[in-house]
């Protein structure tokens, strides 16, 4: 379905790369500081099968660093995030679940994706999803360390093997010492988000068990 | 034995060191790593059974909050 933003990123993308773009499906683990900014990176980039897992509700802790406004707060982070993207895209292909994502249905949650995004927020959590993900014949892209302000180039790209990419500097978590901010959040989505932009526009499509 | 952890080749005095054993020794956090032991996932229910042999490949990632 092609509207006038869709339209001016097949003039940017060119047929093949467009269509590539509009087929793949991302599963996305989060919809935190993670997750609601690297969905807007990836629908702005012309990906439109989003499925987004996330139980929690928008607070106003929140804003410093989630793609979320003073209005929304309140709202399920799963509803508030399919208003701001389809103020993006207003054509996306999005299912949100406003549910955990848990040893019991994490093998089945992103079964249908060509990609999963991690993004949540504990390590033991991301620590379950690698285990489930990393070497399904998915792209799996996580992210550890990213708190804090400063040093940003430490927040780098670490390709652990051909299909799994660990985004941060593995050392900055987030506490009430050293708390995450926007900038620094930012990186590690709109790196996360690349990530899969390049590994599609590069190779395309992939098969998988 | 000499095997390769996170490509870098070590050596170990051990000769009969599990991997639970090894985790132990690297004071990591069993709940916020991963390991792939010769190329498969090895949960943390096989870590105390699975024996560590010469020319072993491992790979440990570990993560931290914040997301």
């Amino acid at each position: 379905m092609m509207n006038n933003f869709t339209k001016e990123l097949l003039a940017y993308l060119g047929k093949e790369s467009f269509e590539k773009l509009d087929t793949i499906r991302i599963g996305i683990a989060g919809a935190g500081g993670l997750g609601s900014n690297c969905a807007a990176f990836l629908v702005r980039s012309g990906f439109r099968k989003l499925k987004i897992y996330d139980f929690d509700k928008v607070s106003y802790s929140n804003l410093n660093r989630q793609f979320y406004f003073y209005d929304q707060v309140g709202n399920w982070k799963v509803e508030a995030l399919r208003t701001n993207l389809s103020r993006i895209n207003p054509d996306l292909e999005l299912e949100t679940f406003n549910q955990r994502i848990a040893p019991e249905n994490v093998s089945d949650v992103f079964s249908d994706c060509d990609i999963v995004i991690e993004a949540f927020d504990k390590a033991e959590c991301k620590k379950m999803l690698a285990e489930t993900y990393m070497n399904s014949g998915r792209l799996y892209i996580s992210a550890s360390g990213l708190a804090g302000w400063g040093e940003s180039d430490n927040v780098t790209i670490r390709k652990i093997h051909e299909l799994f990419y660990l985004v941060g500097d593995n050392i900055s978590e987030a506490s009430a010492a050293l708390p995450p901010f926007a900038p620094k959040v930012n990186i590690a989505a709109a790196k996360e988000a690349d990530i899969a932009l390049s590994w599609v526009l590069r190779k395309g499509s992939l098969s998988h068990g | 034995m000499r095997i390769n952890i996170n490509g870098q080749f070590v050596e170990l005095n051990d000769s009969r060191l599990s991997i639970d054993e090894l985790v132990k020794q690297k004071n990591l956090n069993p709940e916020r790593i991963v390991i792939e032991y010769n190329g498969r996932i090895l949960g943390n229910e096989n870590w105390e059974e699975t024996l560590i042999r010469d020319s072993d490949n491992i790979m440990i990632v570990s993560f931290v909050g914040g997301g």
